[in-house]
């Protein structure tokens, strides 16, 4: 809401200095934006908190800061007119639970007119469109007191006004034109037609026109949840629904109607009607708090005299009470909606104390020891692992597009109201994301990098939605594949899981023999391989892209980062080079736990060449590895190595058909 | 002794030296080895010959040999490395290697910059889920369906008849601890939330948040500034002005917002600012007792503070990012920076 620094002056006897009020604004949270400057006025805004709306008045804007100052507020209302004529237009509330309390007034006969001069400038600096005097008026009076008004043609109005829900299909064209569904949303409505959306926009239908004449004045006070839910529904939010909702009160219901009278008699003159209301039996009774100072203490860390106390109060309108040492009894005014319990109060007292002068204390407490083992801590050291490794953290929204999801087939959780098409459902794999971001990089000339990302990915089992941790691996032309391997196998023996086995399945996202479930003592806890052809199409990626998932929650089962010091080797070792000719698609794994099955004294065995070419037979494949022998209480002699070659040539040549090359 | 075997000796010594000083290579210099120092040099089958020596004769002789061994073994050693510091005076100019390594997402050093803050003063970490209930998003938080204030948050919905939807804060977190454990607590949640939020230079409909919790036995508002005030100066690792002032959230009262003098422009006024020479960091506040009631805790026992603050901004801070979807982009070059 826009304020007038020229015109709140108008409304309180003492001073009221511009520097001084912004100051006093911005210690009670409100920061107030300077929005237009002139020689004796300027004009700001400000956001009122939500469970305000009466800081969206200027009397509520001046009683918030009066504890700062010494000026009082002029009377607003002085009644300075008379009830002329006794017509009225009866009311009906359909639901009492919709509308507590419903006035409304005839005027007749008034000089209507587009408002000009002084009083046009002021509703425009206000942030209004100027319109006829007397709707200007009310806005106006809606500004000062926080009530918003509706003006009628009561011409245009055919016999009583029924406050009611929209029917069925039934719509309306509201004053700006547009017309609005509005099936089950609170109405005002005459005997034919709907005339206006309660507590959020009049209808056009009887809008004030330059033919205008009589009018009807309304002034109600409408159930905030029911003016909330409304303007969600339509999504029409305006000066008025914002009040409405946020709740406001029978006697400013009253005040509004009294004030904006008076002001159009004295704008405009015309003869005024008598009030007609319907009214629930909603008695709006003097909230009653205690307040313990020993609370104050409690809460805030400091102690308050009573007598800031008491005069606080009292400027802010609430009457109080010592009933004894250290205990008041406070009477809340009826537009002060968020102050309910002894709590509020406190707030109201920490905010006048002015939170910069409440001192800084480091408390002095007992120790509440945690455990360092947190899954934060473990994903933490993975994430470390990984950047040792070379590979870079990415971090991508969560979301996947309609279009991944429709062209795949992903049985993916949908959100009901997405932000676009393209963020519509949530991930159930990080796969999308991570080629997402190769795409993105690969386009802005970054042609070779290793990525990882650490996420939740989301899914619909049983009905039930679950997340799970999921750790994606990618390598894009930056090293070949066993190189990439060879870095996941170091990452999986830093978390300490040795002799990972292999097992060759099909996967819709993997190109044709290229993936492998990767098992740590037969539970799959992982898979790695070749982008699909598709999948990189669909992504514009043209070279290889290889891929690591890791199954991060039952990963977790599995990691230790505990070491064991192992002795170091007395004696040397000795080391033997084998080639052989193997079948293409011979499990490596298998050979190696056939020569291990041996029980030969082996510490380790690496391959260190694999290849295939045009002067190889096409089904076969040249493979090169070397065993290293180590005791630990000898030096092999030579002899015994040629043994233990011997077997495992002899083995080899047995079980997987390998030829030894020459 | 015949004297032409001492005369000899000194003849290859003379040789040897004589010949050393045209050697200017390395394969010239063990050829040098071979002849004057190798196995069959004359040198080494003179060794072999002194046991046909008188007795006083093979002393000498042997004594003269060593001596002559020695030096030239000397000669060979110094000259061996002076030809190998030649071959090895490289132009050192040239850049390195371009090497390749891994980084951390700046989101992820931040947040555990702010983990390590909180480490020190006995806070430790929990985690909550990112889809989550209406009741711990909100009802719990003391914001009850048809709250005014659930408009602050605008939220993406997985199912809304049955209340199931995204966090749009990691609060829930702080109901779902106190629903588990007994004060004394002092907790922080990282974490992803979720806004609906157009996806622009200052907005994302993702973001990060730590949300911080301490309750315990006369926890005030005076602690609350203390405790944040600490973190602030660490994390900005420098004296900063830090101001308190009102603020509205349901679940917390009396509520508060952090701001510090700007960064940018050190208080003068800058765009980041919006000329205020103030930047809001975060929100805190007392628990609100309500919410200590939704989890059975007894207020009049216990009392606590909570604050929630946005990972990205603070990183956008400290780093001068200027665009909050670089987080979300990837860029290896923007990644390559921190």
């Amino acid at each position: 809401m826009r304020y007038s620094y020229k015109i709140l002056k108008n409304y309180i006897i003492g001073r009221l200095e511009k520097e001084e009020m912004l100051h006093y604004l911005g210690i009670l949270g409100l920061n107030p934006k300077v929005i237009k400057e002139e020689k004796d006025d300027f004009v700001f805004e400000l956001e009122a908190p939500a469970n305000r709306p009466d800081l969206l008045s200027f009397i509520g804007l001046l009683r918030e800061i009066m504890p700062f100052w010494n000026f009082t507020l002029k009377d607003l209302v002085k009644t300075s007119y008379k009830e002329e004529i006794i017509e009225f237009v009866p009311v009906e509330i359909e639901n009492p639970n919709d509308c507590f309390y419903y006035s409304c007034r005839i005027i007749k006969n008034i000089k209507n007119s587009l408002s000009e001069g002084e009083f046009k400038k002021i509703i425009e600096d206000l942030g209004f469109k100027s319109s006829f005097k007397v709707v200007d008026i009310s806005n106006f009076v809606m500004c000062e007191i926080g009530q918003p008004l509706h003006i009628f043609d009561l011409d245009k109005i055919e016999g009583k006004i029924i406050v009611r829900r929209g029917k069925k299909g039934e719509k309306i064209i509201t004053i700006d034109g547009k017309e609005r569904e509005v099936e089950n949303v609170l109405l005002i409505a005459d005997e034919k037609k709907p005339i206006a959306i309660a507590g959020i926009m009049g209808g056009a239908n009887t809008e004030v026109t330059f033919q205008t004449k009589n009018i009807l004045i309304e002034s109600a006070y409408f159930n905030p949840v029911v003016i909330r839910k409304g303007s969600k529904k339509i999504g029409l939010v305006t000066e008025s629904s914002l009040r409405f909702e946020k709740g406001l009160s029978i006697s400013m219901a009253k005040m509004g109607m009294e004030r904006v009278t008076e002001m159009i008699k004295e704008f405009c003159d015309g003869e005024i009607g008598i009030v007609n209301y319907k009214s629930i039996e909603l008695k709006e009774e003097e909230k009653e708090i205690y307040l313990k100072t020993e609370n104050i203490e409690r809460i805030l860390g400091i102690k308050i005299e009573d007598r800031f106390l008491e005069r606080t109060l009292e400027k802010l309108e609430f009457k109080i009470k010592k009933e004894k040492e250290g205990l008041f009894l406070l009477k809340i005014p009826d537009y002060r909606k968020d102050i309910n319990e002894e709590i509020d109060v406190i707030e109201e007292i920490a905010k006048y104390k002015k939170y910069s002068d409440i001192p800084e204390e480091i408390p002095t407490v007992n120790l509440c020891p945690t455990s360092v083992f947190s899954k934060y801590e473990i994903f933490k050291k993975i994430k470390h692992l990984l950047t040792n490794l070379g590979f870079s953290e990415v971090i991508s929204l969560s979301f996947i597009s309609d279009k991944i999801v429709e062209k795949f087939n992903l049985d993916a959780v949908k959100i009901e109201n997405p932000l676009s098409q393209s963020f519509s459902f949530l991930r159930n794999s990080l796969i999308f994301n991570i080629l997402e971001v190769i795409k993105y990089n690969v386009f802005h000339q970054n042609e070779k990098f290793e990525i990882f990302e650490i996420g939740k990915i989301y899914k619909k089992e049983d009905g039930k939605f679950k997340e799970e941790n999921s750790l994606l691996i990618a390598s894009y032309n930056l090293s070949p594949f066993f190189d990439f391997k060879g870095k996941i196998e170091i990452f999986l023996k830093k978390c300490g899981l040795e002799n990972i086995d292999y097992v060759k399945v099909s996967n819709f996202f993997a190109q044709d023999g290229t993936n492998y479930e990767i098992y740590y003592l037969e539970n799959k806890i992982g898979k790695i391989f070749w982008v699909s052809e598709e999948l990189k199409n669909f992504y514009d990626i043209k070279k290889d892209v290889y891929i690591c998932e890791i199954f991060l929650d039952e990963f977790l089962n599995h990691i230790n980062f505990e070491k064991k010091f192992k002795q170091l080797p007395k004696f040397p070792s000795s080391k033997r080079d084998f080639s052989f000719f193997f079948h293409k698609n011979i499990n490596w794994k298998e050979i190696e736990r056939e020569i291990k099955s041996l029980n030969l004294p082996i510490e380790e065995i690496e391959v260190f060449d694999i290849y295939r070419n045009k002067n190889i037979p096409e089904n076969l494949i040249s493979v090169s590895f070397s065993v290293i022998f180590r005791s630990p209480l000898k030096t092999f002699q030579n002899e015994e190595i040629d043994n233990f070659s011997r077997k495992i040539i002899e083995i080899i040549e047995k079980k997987f058909n390998g030829k030894l090359r020459g | 002794m015949e004297r032409n075997v001492i005369e000899e000796i000194e003849k290859i010594l003379e040789d040897a030296k004589r010949e050393i000083n045209d050697i200017k290579s390395e394969d010239l210099l063990e050829k040098w080895r071979v002849k004057y120092l190798g196995r069959k040099s004359f040198l080494n089958q003179m060794f072999s010959k002194i046991p046909q020596f008188k007795q006083e004769e093979k002393i000498f002789l042997g004594q003269k040999l060593n001596e002559i061994k020695r030096e030239l073994s000397q000669i060979y050693e110094s000259l061996k490395t002076k030809i190998k510091e030649k071959k090895e005076e490289y132009n050192l100019s040239f850049p390195g290697k371009k090497i390749i390594v891994g980084n951390l997402h700046p989101i992820t050093k931040i947040i555990d910059e702010i983990v390590q803050i909180f480490y020190k003063i006995g806070f430790g970490v929990v985690e909550g889920p990112e889809i989550e209930t209406d009741y711990y998003n909100f009802t719990a938080l003391n914001t009850p369906e048809e709250h005014p204030a659930r408009d602050i948050w605008d939220t993406f919905y997985i199912n809304k008849e049955n209340g199931i939807l995204l966090r749009t804060h990691t609060s829930p977190v702080q109901v779902r601890i106190m629903e588990k454990y007994t004060p004394p607590l002092r907790i922080i949640a990282p974490g992803k939330c979720f806004r609906r939020d157009a996806f622009d230079s200052s907005h994302s409909p993702m973001f990060h948040q730590i949300e911080g919790l301490m309750v315990d036995k006369g926890i005030k508002f005076t602690h609350l500034k203390g405790i944040l005030s600490y973190f602030i100066r660490e994390f900005f690792k420098k004296e900063i002005k830090v101001l308190f002032s009102p603020s509205y959230f349901p679940f917390t009262e009396p509520s508060a917002e952090l701001s510090i003098s700007c960064v940018i422009c050190e208080g003068k006024g800058c765009s980041t600012c919006g000329y205020s020479g103030f930047l809001e960091i975060l929100g805190c506040g007392m628990v609100h007792p309500n919410v200590f009631k939704n989890v059975g805790y007894d207020t009049s026992i216990y009392t606590g503070f909570a604050f929630g603050m946005g990972v990205e901004r603070l990183a956008m801070l400290k780093y001068g990012i200027d665009d909050i979807r670089h987080f979300y982009f990837n860029d290896m070059k923007f990644l390559n920076q921190f």
